[in-house]
């Protein structure tokens, strides 16, 4: 027997050892873990197909979102496990057919305008799903705070997180403008946009020559950058406990970063909504406001505490957080679900 | 799949078009050792393991009514194991490019009354398959470790025989190479 053939047989030999050795516990720890896994793949299911249901004409459109600044809004996600389904009893149903469904129970959403060659919407705050009935003739506009979407027709739904824009595109496609960059969405996609790392480079520009510190800080924050975006795919891809360790891992490293404060929120809503960690998704949105005490996700990120702190059984913590949102926002958009998971008037 | 067959406790004894089809939970019990046994030899991270043989169950859901044949279950389940890890396998490869990857932590779960030597041997044998492309790990690790024919792992990977000939090969040129530098 050649020494290649030897070596192979060894290995062979060694590899019979290698067992898992699973106990009863171990497998029905699995087949519990299975079906809860089931069940929220199934429930992801049901929210798409209630927008499906409804017959429309798609066309491919246009989206063009006019960046103008830092807005603060929600992160981008798959539908969380625990999601409400579509609320039927506020959905916008338009004239022609077209309709907006809010997704959350907290999405706002108001029709500003039906004319026949303009439709306009707000959305003012969570997430929304749009299927728009094509008329090339009408303009069918989402304001999103600084952000305007205007298409022609077809299925998609936006969500606003801070200064990025998630879109996720059932059916045609679509094209996302961020002022220094575009691209192209089609059907069964979905990003993020602006892109993380999108430092336009100026042609003919002269660049100074960097410091070793000034390199320094450029390497960290693509570092940063990077970490977010895989976290962003991890998620996306349906694998929250990778999505969180990457969060973490900025936090770790990079805790001075611009985007720290949008990382703590974001792992915090990964362990309230598809980790089900209460206790350790109060934490992340207690550092948000650490990180930020002033920036977009302030108020948010302190409702959400109350609402993880509740949940995880904390009951007299989260209703310390409740008055102290009382007293911070006395006209919070949060203010009903503060004021029930805090359990004060 | 001869060795994770050998790790079974329970034998499963199902008369095909007799009684009816088996549910989820009975699959899912009866067929969870065995999927984690082949899970842990392809990949290789015995933390891992509770998350994907939970994937494969829950890709194994959608088509499970239609299958009454224990011997068409355990395959098709392997299938999708194999499919499974693929993705996993690739996302890490990914991350690795990124130095994103967490720490691996205990790498292979050996029986503790393996010797020494089969010990050392696999840590070796793990370290290389890591640096292997994705295709033609698994591809290695069905033909030598799991003792798969070439067929079945041409079956297995969705490709040809000549291809997963090749896979094999390439492996195993890989292995005999790192393992000889050691």
């Amino acid at each position: 027997m050649s020494d290649g053939q030897d070596l192979m047989r060894r290995i062979a030999g060694a590899g019979g050892r290698i067992d898992p050795g699973l106990s009863d516990r171990d497998v029905e720890r699995m087949v519990a873990g299975a079906r809860r896994r089931q069940r929220r793949a199934h429930m992801r299911r049901a929210v798409l197909a209630v927008g499906a249901a409804v017959s429309l004409a798609l066309t491919g459109a246009l989206v063009v979102f006019h960046h103008a600044g830092h807005a603060p809004g929600p992160e981008m996600a798959a539908a969380p496990e625990n999601a409400p389904a579509p609320h039927a009893e506020r959905i916008l149903r338009l004239s022609d057919g077209s309709t907006a469904v809010p997704l959350d129970a907290e999405t706002q959403l108001e029709l500003l305008e039906e004319r026949p060659g303009r439709v306009a919407l707000s959305l003012m705050r969570g997430r929304a799903r749009f299927q728009v009935t094509p008329q090339p003739k009408r303009a069918f506009v989402v304001h999103a705070g600084d952000v305007r979407v205007t298409v022609v027709g077809t299925v998609f739904t936006v969500e606003r997180v801070a200064d990025r824009v998630g879109v996720a595109v059932e059916r045609g496609t679509v094209r996302v403008d961020w002022g220094a960059g575009s691209a192209l969405v089609n059907a069964g996609q979905n990003g993020w946009y602006p892109p993380l790392a999108t430092t336009p480079l100026l042609p003919h520009a002269r660049r100074a020559k960097p410091t070793s510190l000034a390199s320094t800080r450029e390497e960290k924050g693509e570092a940063a950058a990077e970490l977010l975006m895989a976290a962003d795919r991890a998620r996306l891809s349906g694998h929250a406990d990778q999505g969180a360790e990457l969060l973490r891992k900025l936090l770790r490293e990079h805790p001075d970063d611009p985007r720290a404060p949008l990382a703590a929120f974001t792992l915090g809503r990964l362990l309230l909504m598809e980790l089900r960690s209460p206790d350790e998704a109060a934490a992340a949105f207690a550092q948000a406001r650490r990180l930020a005490p002033s920036g977009p996700f302030a108020e948010d990120a302190l409702a959400r505490e109350v609402e993880a702190l509740s949940k995880a059984g904390r009951q007299a913590d989260a209703r310390t957080r409740a008055e102290e949102y009382q007293h911070r926002y006395p006209n919070g958009r949060r203010m009903a679900t503060v004021r029930t998971a805090g359990e004060i008037k | 799949m001869r060795k994770a067959e050998r790790s079974q406790e329970v034998v499963l004894r199902l008369v095909p078009g007799a009684g009816p089809a088996p549910t989820l939970d009975d699959v899912y019990r009866r067929y969870c050792r065995y999927v984690a046994a082949v899970i842990l030899r392809l990949d290789g991270r015995p933390a891992e393991v509770d998350d994907l043989v939970q994937d494969v169950f829950v890709e194994a859901a959608a088509g499970i009514a239609r299958l009454r044949d224990p011997e068409a279950i355990k395959g098709w389940l392997a299938t999708i194991a194999v499919r499974t890890v693929r993705h996993r396998l690739r996302m890490r490869r990914a991350w690795r490019f990124l130095g994103l990857e967490r720490d691996a932590g205990e790498m292979v779960l050996v029986d503790p009354r393996a010797s020494p030597a089969d010990r050392v041997l696999l840590r070796a044998v793990y370290r290389v398959l890591d640096e292997m492309p994705v295709q033609d790990r698994l591809a290695f690790t069905l033909h030598i470790i799991e003792g798969e024919t070439l067929e079945a792992v041409a079956k297995l990977c969705g490709c040809s025989l000549a291809t997963a000939k090749r896979r094999v090969a390439r492996g195993q040129r890989l292995i005999e190479q790192r393992l000889s530098d050691e």
